[in-house]
């Protein structure tokens, strides 16, 4: 029997559609497509055949020939991008991972509390336009005691714990001789801290032989005591991030006079009075005063043109107060549990 | 100085309440701590006269006591001081009576005696801390007295911590200085009647000491009864200024010292033979002193000394060989000025502080050695008996210290203090504090009493004008921005970025003491020598570091006997060396790691860490120096690390560093097994970084070529580097390592290194011919310098 060409072209357009339904990826997909549309397709046989069909038929062959293509080639179309799709999310389906695992971390080390309280005394004071210098740790007696005003037997001497390397050389008791070196080597106007490592010889709960302090001097020809106050008000209130209440009161340094010893209002009581302040409800936090003109005269500086200030604090103390530290001695102990806590 | 209410009371007369004194005190420069209350006895307590004492029949070591309270019948008390004796007088608490500590006394039966009450001792009457044994009262007492006003009950003490130049204040009267000063109160001097000068014993003081002792007070008591006991204020006020009781003669003297503040000497007169001679010790001159301590003494220390010798060191402590003893029968009192300046020397070269000393060296009123004289004899006399001889002096009046006027000048007030201060509120400060003032054209002047040591000059004045007159008085400037000079130069980097960088990569700073023990330092130093403390804190503590490691692995090993596991650590500080006669200090970065390479994790695996992560730490740091600094690694030696994995870093000829592997000799010190590794850098050498400079990049294309070498393995890959580099210079973009290998695959004494070589040339497209001709240079250079070739694969 003979099947009619039209409906041989409908098979095969059914037969095709099938096909591309059934294909289950695009590689499938691009093997109909070859198949059907290719160069050697048979639907593109079937498009040389038009022109051999009687005439009668030609258009009515042309016609089908022509929609069973562009039938096929959408579908053809339509399943290669699912298939495309299917296969992404597959891809996707097996890229999946768990995102609660732990990322690769090269764990952060830490910043020492000492060196992380002294950025910010840094930090503030040359912002109020403060120079940062150095000294020596080993020091002359000439720099650490006679050009601040402290004789061989001043009894200020026996407040200091000296260590010393020879009978004229001494492990810095302070970092006031700074003040000394940075007169020697720049005139007034000047502003300048300087942090380092001072040592005393002395060990016990509340003291190590080695700690941590910051010098202070400015020299200028109109620098009072009200300028003294500002800063190291100004200072405190920038370190607490917060106002305090702050109390300077009369004290004795021999390279400054008049010489105060700054309070500030407990932190941890508000001034209640804990244990912390020796239930005073003040926390000593510095000593401070204006340049004794002895110093000045040491340095070569006129007490009649120029007035200065210079203050020192304690570094440990500071970073005890702000972190909450209760033991001097864990600073040195190096601890990582310790350590670690100041990221 | 611990100041007694009661007796500081007797001294200044003020208005305000002795709670508010230290406010008052510490506003003006005498720091005080908070008051210590000493509460009132019960009155329940009274004195008790033991009568009789007999064994508790059933205890041993316990006594009954009949106690004679004053009323009509005895009272037993069974009591267990070793000190119970019959005639004594002792504080007796009748029971229903609340001792100070809140522990009841009741009526009781102890081991089938009754017991009618207690006695006590000094601790449970809330006097000392602790005692041992009852507290034994004056015999005079009566019976049933009271106790509150014979120990001067209630009473409250606060303890004044005097600066050095305030040694003035080391007194009742100098407290009361001030307080009358501060308050508008008056100071009030207790009378004493004076003792008349009935005897004829004296004795003759010469001075012979340049100014030393320019002033020197005596007087000679004879017939004191021996052995009198000190009566109960005087002990108790001396204990609550912090003084033993030691006999009554010497506690005279003490109390007068703290009245007054003159330090004083009491002589067994018996025992001073002939003339007292106040002299420099001769060369070598050997001294007893009360406490047996025997020293040598040099001309620098000044001696009281009579025909036998030494018999004090002047000012500081007296000699044992007069010293006053409980058959002491006729004394000779001391009260003179020592120079300040000679007793502070004497004190600190021989290590001797005493009472006496540290108010000599802050200075003692040259005016009062025969005040002090005179309230002594007076106390003696009353409490001892003795005739008194007449009152002798010697003083070489051009010596004494001189008082003159100083001007304190009303502009230089205002310009150190900021504010303006009139002169009639400077010359009230000055009237208050005792001071003669007059008005000058610039402001006033002042003459400063004998007993202020610390007012000199101007400076002096402006701070007792601020003291007194309070500083929150003072205005407050907030801090006006002056621009600074001196920005640290760009091409040094700040030490912080660095710290940083090690934060990052797992770092944790470390400070270690800048001190550290011999034995560990001889692993690190050397041919250096090092710096040495004359008094260090311990032998583990005597050497100033040469090195950073003795310190980092120190902290290292605290923290691996605690359990931890990975350690890194670093520290920047200061090394020390002595270069000849000079010390040099130099600023040095270290770090030591120790554990794994990655740390804990779930998908690496674990590798212990090795010298190339540490290398690789040490080369990212120096990269952050702006650049590539030019750092060479090369073999070396050091004793504190392992050879073979040990690197000397040298910058332009000079050593800069080490880094390596840490001897397991030196970690053996810190009980360490597991491998640790080290790097030191010296900072001030490192420190100095390039300033970037911008050159244009090639738009020519770049071509890669991987070279693959066999080489002697004892050829270090940066010679063969050196050759590739020295003969690609000037096309050679960059040059990697890409590969590295030893083992099977290669001969033995041989390694394989591949390097990915990336040529470019500013000006041209580079043609194949001439980067093979380039290649073929290298190669050649390889073959002729380190005997490597090219790898057949």
């Amino acid at each position: 029997m003979n099947v009619s060409p039209i409906a041989e072209l409908n098979r095969l357009l059914d037969d095709g559609l099938s096909d591309i339904a059934g294909a289950p990826n695009s590689a499938a997909v691009e093997q109909l497509r070859v198949a059907l549309l290719g160069r050697q397709g048979t639907v593109t046989a079937k498009l040389k055949l038009i022109g051999a069909q009687p005439l009668q038929l030609r258009r009515e062959f042309g016609a089908a020939v022509n929609r069973i293509r562009d039938e096929l080639a959408n579908a053809l179309a339509q399943r290669s991008a699912g298939v495309k799709e299917e296969e992404r999310q597959a891809k996707i389906e097996a890229q999946k991972v768990d995102v609660t695992l732990p990322g690769r971390t090269r764990h952060a080390g830490s910043l020492h509390p000492v060196s992380r309280t002294l950025r910010r005394i840094e930090k503030i004071f040359t912002r109020a336009g403060f120079d940062v210098a150095y000294g020596p740790e080993i020091e002359d007696d000439f720099h650490n005691f006679e050009a601040l005003n402290i004789p061989k037997n001043h009894p200020a001497r026996a407040m200091h714990d000296t260590f010393y390397v020879s009978d004229e050389t001494v492990l810095r008791t302070h970092t006031s001789p700074v003040q000394i070196r940075y007169l020697e080597t720049h005139t007034p106007p000047v502003a300048v801290i300087a942090p380092g490592r001072v040592y005393r010889c002395d060990s016990d709960v509340t003291h190590t032989p080695m700690f941590h302090q910051v010098e202070g001097l400015a020299v200028d020809d109109d620098i009072s005591f009200a300028d003294l106050k500002g800063v190291l008000v100004f200072f405190l209130e920038e370190f607490f991030e917060r106002e305090l209440p702050v109390r300077f009161r009369p004290s004795f340094f021999p390279f400054t006079e008049p010489s105060a010893e700054v309070d500030m209002g407990c932190v941890f009581c508000e001034g209640q009075g804990c244990r912390i302040c020796g239930h005073s409800g003040w926390i000593e936090v510095l000593g401070c005063g204006m340049v004794h003109t002895e110093v000045f005269r040491q340095v070569g500086i006129d007490n009649e043109l120029y007035t200065g200030y210079a203050f020192g604090l304690g570094i440990e103390r500071l970073a005890m107060l702000r972190y909450g530290v209760d033991d001097l001695r864990l600073f040195f102990e190096n601890e990582v549990s310790f350590l670690q806590q100041f990221g | 100085m611990i100041i007694s209410e009661n007796w500081l009371r007797e001294w200044v007369e003020f208005d305000r309440s002795f709670d508010s004194l230290p406010e008052i005190l510490t506003a003006a420069g005498l720091e005080t701590g908070v008051i210590e209350e000493i509460p009132p006895l019960s009155r329940y307590i009274v004195a008790g006269h033991i009568r009789k004492i007999a064994p508790h029949p059933d205890a041993d070591g316990l006594t009954l006591c009949r106690i004679d309270a004053g009323d009509s019948k005895t009272h037993q008390v069974v009591c267990g001081a070793p000190n119970a004796s019959e005639g004594i007088v002792v504080p007796f608490a009748r029971s229903r009576t609340r001792l100070p500590s809140g522990s009841k006394i009741s009526r009781a039966v102890i081991r089938g005696q009754m017991s009618a009450g207690m006695l006590c001792s000094a601790a449970e009457l809330g006097l000392e801390e602790q005692s041992s044994g009852l507290l034994v009262l004056d015999p005079e007492l009566q019976p049933g007295a009271p106790l509150n006003p014979h120990l001067a009950l209630p009473d409250r003490l606060l303890e004044v911590e005097l600066t050095p130049n305030r040694g003035d204040c080391l007194s009742m009267l100098g407290i009361a200085r001030e307080v009358a000063a501060l308050t508008g109160g008056s100071v009030q001097e207790p009378k004493l009647s004076p003792v008349r000068s009935t005897g004829s014993k004296s004795r003759v003081v010469i001075l012979d000491s340049q100014g030393a002792c320019a002033r020197y007070v005596g007087r000679t008591i004879t017939q004191v009864q021996p052995g009198v006991r000190t009566p109960d204020l005087l002990r108790e006020r001396l204990r609550r200024a912090g003084l033993r009781s030691i006999d009554a003669l010497v506690d005279i003297t003490n109390y007068v010292m703290l009245e007054i503040g003159q330090p004083m000497h009491a002589f067994d007169s018996n025992r001073l033979k002939g003339d007292i001679l106040v002299r420099p010790a001769k060369p070598g001159e050997r001294i007893k002193l009360l406490d047996g301590e025997r020293i040598t003494l040099n001309p620098d220390a000044l001696v009281i000394t009579d025909r036998s010798g030494a018999v004090a060191l002047a000012g500081v402590k007296g000699g044992a060989s007069t010293k006053i003893h409980e058959r002491t029968r006729a004394i000779f009192l001391e009260a003179a000025f020592f120079d300040p300046d000679g007793i502070a020397g004497t004190a600190r070269r021989y290590t001797i502080n005493t009472d006496a000393s540290h108010r000599f060296e802050r200075g003692v009123d040259f005016q009062l050695p025969a005040k002090a004289i005179e309230r002594a004899s007076t106390l003696v006399h009353q409490i001892c008996g003795g005739i008194c001889g007449p009152r002798v002096e010697a003083v070489e009046p051009g010596r004494l210290p001189k008082r003159g006027w100083v001007t304190l000048r009303a502009s230089r007030l205002e310009r150190m203090l900021g504010a303006k201060i009139s002169n009639r509120k400077i010359s009230a400060v000055f009237a208050a504090l005792g001071m003669d003032c007059q008005s000058v054209k610039a402001g006033v002047r002042v003459k400063p009493p004998s007993h202020r040591f610390d007012i000199t000059a101007e400076h002096d004045l402006v701070e007792e004008v601020a003291r007194v007159i309070g500083y929150e008085y003072f205005p407050l400037n907030r801090p006006k921005v002056v621009a600074s000079r001196g920005l640290a130069p760009e091409g040094h980097i700040p030490l912080d970025r660095v710290k940083d960088f090690l934060v990052e990569r797992g770092y944790r700073e470390a400070i270690t003491y800048s001190f550290v023990s011999p034995d560990l330092q001889r692993h690190v130093r050397g041919r250096q020598s090092v710096v040495k403390l004359k008094n260090p804190i311990s032998v583990h503590m005597a050497e100033m570091r040469v090195s950073l490691l003795p310190g980092l692995l120190g902290a290292l090993a605290h923290n691996a006997r605690r359990q931890v596991r990975d350690i890194r650590l670093f520290e920047t500080g200061h090394v020390y060396a002595k270069k000849g006669k000079k010390i040099r200090e130099e600023q040095w970065l270290g770090g030591v790691v120790f554990g794994s390479a990655v740390g804990i994790n779930w998908d690496q695996g674990q590798r212990g860490v090795d010298f190339f992560d540490l290398k690789g730490d040490v080369e990212d740091l120096t990269q952050v120096l702006q650049g590539k600094l030019d750092l060479i690694y090369a073999e070396g030696r050091h004793s504190a690390y392992q050879s073979g994995q040990y690197a000397e870093i040298t910058r332009r000829g000079q050593t800069i560093g080490r880094i390596g592997r840490i001897s397991s000799i030196f970690l053996a010190e810190f009980d360490i097994a597991s491998p640790v590794f080290g790097f030191e850098l010296n900072w001030e050498k490192l420190q100095q970084g390039n300033i970037p400079q911008h050159r244009a990049t090639s738009r020519y294309p770049a071509t890669n070529r991987d070279i693959s070498l066999i080489i002697p393995k004892s050829i270090p890959s940066a010679d063969v580097r050196g050759c590739i580099e020295s003969s690609a210079q000037a096309l050679m973009v960059s040059l990697e390592l890409i590969d590295f290998y030893e083992g099977p695959v290669v001969e033995a004494q041989k390694k394989s290194l591949t390097y990915r070589l990336t040529l470019q040339s500013n000006s041209r497209n580079l043609t194949d011919e001439e980067v093979d001709r380039l290649i073929e240079t290298v190669l050649e250079k390889i073959r002729e310098e380190v005997g490597g070739e090219l790898r057949s694969s």
